[in-house]
């Protein structure tokens, strides 16, 4: 076991959601508690339905808890802000933006002057490969560079925790696998504020490669019933017997699950 | 009393009948239409024009024309009572055709091809098929039409032509009596029982309607996505014009689109295409004439002919003056109504104790039609800002007050349509970046609602044109009161009964608005919309 010192950026107490029905209350999380710390990639997996997004949204602060809360660098968060950064499931890319609007959005709030603004989101681009496409539309962009903008816009907010929900969903695998080859530099880029990332997922794989940390929810109401820690050097590949032993590991965590 | 409130019991009921009726007529013909037009692609290309043209035109403005025709050649009564129903069938019936007509264009093949496999004959795939897939489409546009209807059926009711004022018995007709004979309980007691009436068809009637007629939808793409949030509003109950917009638009998207190969086959010709819109057009104004000439005394057509023409060299600039006046009208509504219901959507998108609040308010207010309590807000008025601000500016503002109520409904139900089918995603976007309230409008919810807004827009301009027709030439009590307009001459011109300068006036008005409908509001729909739609057509 590694002893490093470390500090948790996000804490997860207590936490309960029930989503309100017709029939009255339906229990969806249940006592979820864990801790990210700092320069960890933490991913959530679970069976579907099981309340993985709702869990993110909650992070974020976009979804009240019924009970417990979200701890920020030992502040309790109340709402969402920049410093909790999104990527979601459908990128949410406003499609009456060019990309490089559409990173701006994330700078809006710093109030700068128009053209420091400009310059930081061009930047931004550039990071993630996309210079010479600021002009350009989402609608005009393949799914592999949308992915990209959305990432730069997450990043641009200078966020603390980056949330990720099931982020390579809606590519094939080819790209999928070059992004996540990318990602985790990506993200931990000296020119980065984020500290830890949090990610939902349904692709395993993608999970031991890019994860320090796999949480595993399960049950009704969920509740955490794993938390693995996914010790291999990156980069990490697949055809690494040690990296289908962890996969392994998590098949079977996740189908006792669903009998849980 | 109580003959008053059973008399308005009546009078609403009659009106209602009559609305019911021409919406009946409607559903059937565009059934029918529609079975037919999908067949063919010539035919397709003719209904579309069609119906585009004729939506796109304020009904309001052909009023007096139809109402002269349909009295001078038919006995009073009946002539009154044709006009009505005609101007309300105009009013209710496109956005029906074009919801059957989409219904049964969007029906899967699947479908056609099954019927053909079990050997349905063509009676049978219209009983099984073809009607009950336009029924969702049908029953919530039928709720707009219902509306629309009953706003000009108020209007049409009463009806003064030089000394003789033709009574179509019912709510509008009624109502607009008691004011004009100074009797204002009873008037304010009929509009309460109106009220209390369109609630109950609206509320109870037709939200059982939608319900029942929800089991016929089919759903034929996953849209689950967009359909996490409650909806309380029908999807297609906000967008009346938005569909034939749509298809407008499709056609556009399909010149420009990148895969235009794809589309290409099933197109006609591009000139042979334009051909057939500009016949088409000329038509709808030849054949109307050719159909009327043998009722016609051609001396006398062309006496008047000439004494219209000549009105109009003398008249003209006047004419001109007034139309403008009212075109300056009609923008500032636009504004005004683009302007507040920016506002409230954004008061309704972001905050659900508010849209849960004022929801069932907006629907109430919009099914109340206008002319019903008119007079009652200009009576209100004069009395408390009459003193105040003078004679002339209160009716101004009556005038602006009338057509504001008459038609920022469009705009604000398009809007809020096109809001709430925003993934909710991108309000988180907002929400995690701390957008400020310029930035959410700006950069969400106006571009955003873009397609839905100048869809709406169409039909605010039409509603302002019938806000004007309902409020600017006011009597009450055998007095007078009217603001300078085009519309308000008209009104004076009618019951002066001066059929020459009606003809004459009326067709300065008709010919600016479909110049203006055609050339300008729909260039400039068309211009704004391929840049929002087409951007946001691609994304998913």
């Amino acid at each position: 076991m590694h002893y490093l010192i470390t500090i948790a950026i996000l804490e997860v107490l207590e936490l309960a959601f029930s989503y309100r029905t017709r029939k009255g209350l339906l229990p969806i999380l249940e006592n979820i508690n864990f801790k990210v710390n700092g320069m960890e990639f933490v991913s959530i997996i679970g069976p579907s339905g099981c309340g993985k997004s709702t869990l993110l949204r909650i992070i974020a602060g976009l979804e009240k808890p019924l009970k417990g809360k979200v701890i920020l660098m030992g502040e309790e968060v109340r709402e969402p802000s920049p410093k909790i950064s999104m990527i979601f499931q459908d990128l949410a890319l406003f499609p009456w933006l060019t990309a490089l609007e559409n990173v701006e959005l994330a700078l809006l709030h710093k109030k700068l002057p128009k053209n420091l603004r400009k310059q930081i989101a061009r930047k931004w681009l550039e990071l993630v490969g996309l210079a010479g496409f600021e002009d350009y539309y989402p609608g005009e962009l393949s799914g592999g560079m949308r992915q990209r903008v959305a990432i730069a816009r997450a990043l641009a907010a200078d966020p603390i925790v980056l949330l990720m929900d099931e982020p390579f969903r809606g590519l094939d695998s080819i790209t999928a696998e070059g992004l996540r080859y990318e990602i985790h530099n990506l993200i931990f880029n000296e020119e980065s504020s984020v500290k830890s990332v949090v990610m939902v997922s349904h692709n395993l794989e993608e999970v031991v490669e890019l994860s320090d940390r796999v949480i595993i929810l399960g049950g009704r109401p969920a509740k955490v019933i794993a938390d693995v820690r996914i010790d291999l050097p990156r980069p990490r590949t697949p055809r690494d017997q040690e990296f289908q032993d962890y996969l392994d590991k998590l098949y079977t965590l996740l189908s006792s699950s669903r009998l849980g | 009393m109580l003959d008053a409130i059973l008399t308005a019991f009546i009078a609403s009921l009659l009106t209602f009948a009559r609305v019911f009726l021409t919406i009946l007529i409607a559903i059937i013909v565009g059934l029918v239409l529609s079975c037919i037009v999908v067949r063919s692609r010539i035919l397709e290309t003719i209904f579309l024009t069609c119906v585009s043209i004729f939506e796109s035109i304020p009904v309001i403005t052909f009023f007096p024309v139809i109402l002269i025709i349909f009295i001078s050649n038919l006995p009073g009564g009946l002539g009154v009572e044709l006009a009505a129903l005609f101007l309300i069938f105009t009013a209710v019936a496109w956005n029906i055709w074009i919801a059957q007509y989409e219904s049964l264009k969007s029906l899967p093949k699947s479908f056609e091809e099954l019927s053909k496999m079990f050997n349905l004959s063509f009676l049978q795939k219209f009983i099984k098929i073809y009607i009950p897939a336009t029924i969702p489409r049908t029953v919530s546009n039928v709720m707009i039409s219902f509306a629309v209807g009953l706003f000009y059926i108020t209007v049409s009711e009463v009806v003064t032509i030089s000394t003789t004022t033709y009574n179509v018995f019912g709510i509008g007709s009624y109502i607009y009596n008691l004011v004009v004979a100074g009797k204002y309980m009873e008037s304010i007691l009929s509009m309460i029982i109106l009220l209390t009436l369109v609630l109950l068809i609206t509320q109870i009637f037709f939200k059982s309607l939608i319900t029942w007629s929800q089991k016929f939808t089919y759903q034929h793409y996953p849209e689950a996505r967009l359909r996490r949030w409650r909806f309380r509003f029908p999807r297609t109950y906000t967008s009346p014009r938005m569909s034939i917009s749509s298809i407008v638009m499709n056609r556009l998207t399909r010149t420009l689109s990148l895969n235009k190969a794809k589309f290409r086959k099933k197109k006609l010709h591009p000139h042979l295409l334009r051909l057939l819109k500009i016949s088409i057009t000329l038509m709808l104004i030849i054949v109307p004439l050719i159909l009327y000439t043998p009722y016609l005394n051609i001396d006398i057509f062309l006496q008047n002919l000439h004494l219209i023409i000549n009105d109009l060299s003398r008249n003209f600039i006047k004419y001109f003056y007034l139309l403008l006046i009212d075109l300056g009208r009609v923008s500032i509504i636009v504004l005004i109504s683009l302007v507040s219901s920016t506002l409230i959507v954004y008061l309704m998108a972001t905050k659900p104790k508010v849209e849960k609040a004022l929801l069932p308010i907006i629907e109430v207010l919009a099914s109340i039609p206008v002319p019903a309590y008119l007079p009652m807000i200009a009576v209100l008025m004069m009395i408390s800002l009459g003193k105040i601000l003078g004679l002339r500016l209160v009716l101004e503002l009556i005038v602006l007050t009338s057509a504001y109520l008459s038609t920022a409904w469009y705009v604000l139900y398009n809007m809020y349509s096109g809001v709430k089918n925003l993934p909710r995603e991108f309000w988180y976007v907002c929400k995690i970046n701390k957008l400020t309230f310029y930035h959410k409008i700006r950069k969400l919810l106006i571009p955003g609602a873009m397609p839905a807004i100048v869809t709406g827009l169409i039909s605010t301009v039409g509603g302002a044109w019938g806000g004007l027709q309902i409020s600017e030439y006011l009597i009450i009590q055998d007095k007078v009161y009217s603001v300078p307009g085009l519309v308000a001459l008209l009104s004076h011109y009618i019951t002066l009964g001066d059929t020459i300068r009606v003809l004459s006036a009326s067709s300065v008005l008709i010919i600016f608005v479909i110049i203006l409908s055609i050339f300008v509001w729909r260039r400039l729909l068309n211009s704004t919309r391929s840049k929002y739609r087409i951007e946001s057509s691609m994304l998913y």
